[in-house]
């Protein structure tokens, strides 16, 4: 034993201290460096806390209309700190629950499109051939729509809801995800562990579960905490051009789109700002976390 | 490489088949109908007639292969709100408008764009470095109508520096009319071109040709222009195809905001309208143009950077 040129250190307190980090560890050292992302955390930290608990943090429900009490301004009463609309619905509460709408929408948009992504992308990388072929062949008809004007034809057939929304921004937006998801399998596929757990007789799904796609995971977070704000700008177009939320659910985009008939005339003006900047932040916020998990996740990403 | 051209062509043309089948299948299977009969009801035999007369009483195989075989020929039939008028003479007046708006977004973003990534990444980690990724991301992210909401209250309602949109063609009106709606509508393009090139720039530099370089004594500027840049031309072509077939269905956002007569705002009245043959023409030529310059850009790829293959070529 004696003769063994690798002996661990004799003392401890003579060899140089090594703490091991984990990933996890390395990835929140490394995403504490961009102040911004505090600040996105906190945003959509603090959006998310105001939709789930809409019920109890609004003062009113979202649709209760009030006809003597319609278009007041902010700050001139206690009982409707950010005023009333055109049917005296509180605006504030109104903000608060389309909080709310804007996060089921994107979230469930966000799902499904990443469930089309990972499950064609696994599909297309891992088999290639003729699956391959099919799926980009499908990728090219999805891309090459042109997006909004496409999105508005889909609503006209479907009708306004919060469901028909969902779906059709989700259903053409999963090309980018099967794009990214076949190309790191790919990459992954000819690797020598992908190798060793395939000849050892591993089947192909337990393969690109236990193998591919942890390693594909940090990239698809970030796509998400991209996605997701690219969600909730196209609910608010939609909406905002009247093919989107129907009424009375509360959409940021729809207070706009409806206030915007009152452009002209600054004492209806509040009516527009306040979703706007909500809508602003809480996309502004999702874009700092999304560019502070890029560096955090991505080792090779150019900010280091 | 002309295999790959015709390959890829090929495809575009059955995708383009996809598309139109798609697009009708949505329109013929939409509620409500061209003919409002709320103002003028029609009787049984008026409207029979009406509907014979636009083929609207055949099955949906029928006329989609019929629409198709004209569309080939470059006929793509006659509008319902304008029954006096082909599409393509319709196309020509509001097209020009989108295109003199997309082209001089396309004018000033892209080089724009660029500068601002390379400066960022020649500054890098600098305040100028992090305002231009901050401001970039802002482009890229922020929603559209939020930004024009902002720039239309503080510089057209409050400061009336600007004017408001008439609704003519963009020729008839003030040139500083065009000021928001041009700054609007590259904005985005402006910040996603920045951070591509700045991540590409800083991949290039970091490369041992570009240490080769500064060795052999080049100037500072010579290396950046002669040795980096090139590489700095594959971002711009990526954005440069979806960009450019933006300009041609127009930022429908923009130009409703805007009052603008284009392609865009025409479509979404005539979605209104339910003019199903100008919505079908939008479409297409919008997927036709759009599948184009991918082709486009995936040439020129190859001609720029001789280590991209296209079509699986061998090494």
């Amino acid at each position: 034993m004696a003769t063994l040129p690798l002996k661990p250190p004799q003392s401890s307190a003579a060899a140089p201290q090594f703490k091991v980090l984990t990933p996890f560890q390395l990835a929140w050292r490394r995403f504490r460096r961009n102040k911004m992302g505090y600040v996105g955390i906190v945003i959509v930290a603090g959006f998310m806390f105001i939709s789930i608990f809409a019920n109890f943090i609004a003062p009113y429900d979202y649709d209760r209309t009030n006809l003597s009490n319609v278009t007041k301004q902010p700050g001139k009463s206690a009982a409707n700190i950010l005023g009333t609309d055109d049917l005296g619905r509180d605006q504030l509460s109104r903000l608060i629950y389309g909080a709310r709408t804007s996060f089921i929408v994107a979230t469930t948009a966000q799902v499904v499109s990443l469930v089309i992504g990972v499950v064609l992308g696994l599909l297309a990388g891992w088999y290639g051939g003729w699956v391959d072929f099919v799926i980009n062949r499908i990728i090219e008809l999805v891309g090459s729509l042109p997006g909004l004007l496409f999105q508005i034809l889909l609503m006209t057939l479907l009708g306004n809801g919060i469901t028909q929304v969902t779906f059709v921004i989700a259903v053409l937006s999963w090309p980018g995800m099967v794009r990214l998801v076949r190309a790191q399998v790919l990459s992954y596929k000819e690797r020598d562990f992908v190798t060793a757990s395939t000849s050892l007789g591993a089947s192909t799904p337990f393969v690109m579960l236990r193998h591919v796609m942890p390693n594909i995971i940090n990239p698809l977070i970030v796509a998400i905490s991209f996605g997701v704000p690219g969600f909730i700008t196209a609910e608010a177009t939609l909406s905002f051009l009247g093919y989107g939320i129907n009424e009375p659910i509360p959409s940021w985009g729809k207070m706009v789109g409806k206030a915007g008939q009152w452009l002209a005339s600054p004492n209806f003006h509040y009516l527009m700002t306040w979703p706007t900047g909500f809508l602003a932040t809480l996309v502004l916020g999702f874009a700092f976390l999304g560019d502070a998990l890029r560096d955090a996740l991505d080792p090779s990403s150019d900010r280091v | 490489m002309a295999s790959y051209t015709i390959r890829r062509l090929l495809e575009i043309l059955f995708n383009l088949l996809l598309v139109s089948f798609l697009s009708f299948w949505i329109m013929w299977n939409t509620p409500g109908g061209p003919f409002d009969e709320t103002n003028q009801p029609l009787s049984k035999e008026a409207k029979a007639n009406i509907r014979a007369k636009y083929d609207l009483d055949k099955p949906f195989y029928v006329v989609w292969f019929n629409y198709v075989k004209n569309a080939v020929q470059g006929d793509f039939g006659v509008s319902y709100q304008f029954p006096t008028q082909k599409i393509t003479s319709l196309f020509q007046r509001y097209w020009i408008n989108s295109l003199i708006l997309g082209g001089l977004s396309v004018l000033w973003s892209f080089p724009v764009g660029a500068v601002l990534g390379v400066v960022a990444a020649l500054k890098r980690n600098s305040w100028i470095d992090r305002t231009i990724t901050t401001v970039s991301l802002v482009g890229v992210t922020m929603p559209l109508i939020a930004l024009i909401f902002v720039l239309v209250l503080i510089f057209v309602i409050q400061l009336k520096w600007l004017p408001w949109g008439t609704g003519r063609d963009l020729m008839q009106q003030e040139w500083n009319f065009l000021v928001l709606p041009v700054f609007l509508f590259g904005f985005p393009t402006v910040g996603s071109l920045a951070r591509y090139v700045r991540s590409g720039m800083l991949d290039v530099m970091g490369q041992e040709y570009i240490r080769t370089a500064k060795a052999k004594g080049l100037t500072y500027a010579k290396v950046v222009m002669k040795h980096a840049m090139r590489n700095m031309m594959i971002p711009i072509i990526t954005l440069f195809g979806p960009t450019l077939a933006n300009a041609f269905t127009g930022s429908a956002l923009v130009e409703i905001f805007f009052l603008i007569p284009g392609i865009g705002n025409f479509f979404l009245s005539s979605v209104f309208r339910r003019d199903y043959p100008l919505l079908m023409a939008v479409v297409l030529i919008g997927s036709a143009i759009l599948s184009v310059t991918y082709l486009i850009s995936d040439i020129s790829y190859t001609l720029i950077d001789p280590r991209v293959r296209v079509g699986g070529g061998r090494k």
